[in-house]
């Protein structure tokens, strides 16, 4: 068993990809946790999408997960500048959905901005786990991209929420520092190239008690993600731990206004 | 398997896994490689490749059978020919190895010609390293773009009669340097850096030909399980898979 903290899909057709991750996720026994994120003008991805655009992306999400059940596990995205709409967006899904979710945040507002504080209110009376994307890039951020050292403030001004460290942090050594001594954070290795001592790292400082797996597919492989912990030199307990203990803890800790969640 | 793209050797920025001649066997022994294409990684930043030339030749002499030396040539640094005939004369040179981006040069200027033009009066298989890693996470004093898909389309195609191996280099970087080729039949590439989207592997092979696709690892900088998995994993026949882990490079390099 894996569960993958961090996949996408994009709103529009792309039938085959998603069939091949999904065929995929089957052959390995990946559980996919799954976020939409709107396309702009059909080809990047629009980094403040309106109240709208969140709802079709959901909407999506909703029907995969309603599709796949056993496959997919909902990470409802959700743009903070909204405010109290993106709160209100937050609760319809929650009381909507009966399983396992989360919230996933991108790079419409950085994430140490109190902009994110009701929402992240909202995620721990639900014990919604987080998937907050980070990135320290040299080549420059997105104007609204949080880096982890933002992602480090968000965390220590709400510790009764989990999160997903996004990328932990795409310069993984820079985001290891970042995290460290955090009791609230998990490291998602997602996305990133699957550098020789990655994970042998994240472990030295956060302990594979704080890593958990994300692939970031399908603009990544499943399998490329998956050789950052096959190939490090770590013990098969702790492998368990990031491929999926870590993360079924977690959601099993869910306890949802419907109490549906199993 | 062979692996077309290894190195030996540390790197400026971080500790490293696998550096030492000993210490790459016994992963390839792990991984079941029996061969590797190996370049000197340290070669990336001296400025005299004469030294790092002769430091891989002394660490691979002992196991000619498991790894096969890439000597790396920069055209831009004084004295380079003399060098490079040390290379061939002493170590018996058969692959060159290039930096355009690193060595600051470009691949279709005419020092990237002049070393092209030794490639060919040798008959070398020459690897071109277009990006070494993810530039995002580059030291901020060292910040090296990544070879220009044009440039090593134009240089394909200028010499035509050269064998080109485009080593770690991306998926997109690939699909853009083929798609400046008009026949590249003297052109292939290794996947250690693809690492993605879902089905790259046979997005490649569908748009490159099997033939043209390597295993390679780009160790010790990537864990070599990426690039195995993919091609493990990848939903192509097993003739395909054979080519990709053996064949190509046993074709491309002599090694049969």
């Amino acid at each position: 068993m894996i569960i993958d903290v961090h996949v996408h899909t994009r709103l529009g057709p792309d039938p085959a990809g998603f069939q091949y991750l999904l065929d995929q996720a089957a052959e390995l026994d990946v559980t996919l946790c799954v976020n939409s994120l709107s396309p702009k003008d059909g080809s990047g991805m629009a980094q403040s999408p309106d109240l709208d655009e969140v709802r079709r992306c959901n909407d999506w999400t909703a029907e995969l997960a309603a599709a796949h059940p056993e496959r997919i596990i909902p990470m409802w995205y959700l743009n903070p500048a909204h405010g109290d709409a993106a709160c209100r967006e937050l609760e319809e899904r929650v009381a909507a959905y009966s399983g396992h979710q989360g919230v996933k945040l991108w790079v419409a507002v950085r994430c140490n901005d109190p902009l994110l504080d009701p929402i992240m209110r909202i995620c721990a009376k639900h014990k919604l786990p987080v998937l907050q994307h980070t990135w320290f890039k040299v080549t420059g951020n997105l104007p609204g991209e949080s880096t982890p050292m933002d992602l480090r403030e968000l965390a220590l001004r709400h510790p009764d929420v989990s999160f997903f460290w996004g990328h932990s942090g795409g310069d993984y050594e820079y985001g290891a520092k970042c995290a460290r001594g955090l009791p609230n954070v998990y490291m998602d290795l997602g996305g990133g190239e699957a550098m020789n001592g990655y994970v042998d790292l994240l472990v030295e400082h956060e302990t594979a008690d704080h890593i958990v797996f994300g692939s970031d597919a399908p603009g990544r492989s499943l399998v490329s993600q998956l050789a950052k912990v096959y190939g490090a030199d770590i013990s098969r307990k702790e492998k368990e731990k990031i491929l999926f203990r870590n993360a079924q803890a977690l959601f099993a800790q869910q306890n949802l206004a419907n109490g549906a969640a199993s | 398997m062979i692996d077309a793209n290894a190195n030996l050797g540390n790197w400026p920025f971080r500790q490293l896994r696998y550096t030492t001649p000993a210490a790459l066997l016994g992963k390839m022994d792990a991984l079941g490689i029996e061969q590797a294409v190996v370049s000197s990684l340290e070669n990336v930043f001296y400025k005299d490749q004469l030294s790092g030339n002769r430091q891989l030749y002394a660490q691979v002499k002992g196991h000619v059978d498991r790894f096969l030396p890439a000597f790396t040539i920069n055209p831009t640094f004084p004295g380079w020919e003399e060098d490079l005939a040390i290379c061939i004369q002493e170590f018996g040179m058969r692959v060159m190895r290039l930096h355009p981006n690193y060595h600051q040069y470009a691949l279709d200027s005419a020092q990237g010609a002049a070393a092209l033009e030794a490639a060919r009066a040798h008959n070398f298989t020459v690897i071109v390293t277009t990006g070494i890693e993810d530039t995002r996470h580059h030291h901020p004093l060292v910040k090296v773009p990544d070879v220009p898909s044009e440039q090593v389309a134009l240089a394909v195609s200028a010499f035509s009669d050269v064998r080109f191996l485009v080593a770690a280099a991306n998926f997109s970087s690939i699909t853009a340097i083929r798609s400046h080729c008009a026949q590249p039949q003297n052109l292939s590439f290794e996947v250690s850096r693809v690492q993605g989207p879902v089905g790259d592997i046979e997005k490649l092979c569908a748009t490159l030909g099997a033939d043209r696709v390597l295993f390679g690892s780009n160790l010790p900088l990537h864990v070599p399980e990426a690039a195995k998995m993919a091609v493990e994993h990848a939903k192509i026949s097993a003739v395909e898979r054979e080519k990709i882990v053996r064949g190509n490079a046993a074709r491309l390099f002599g090694l049969e």
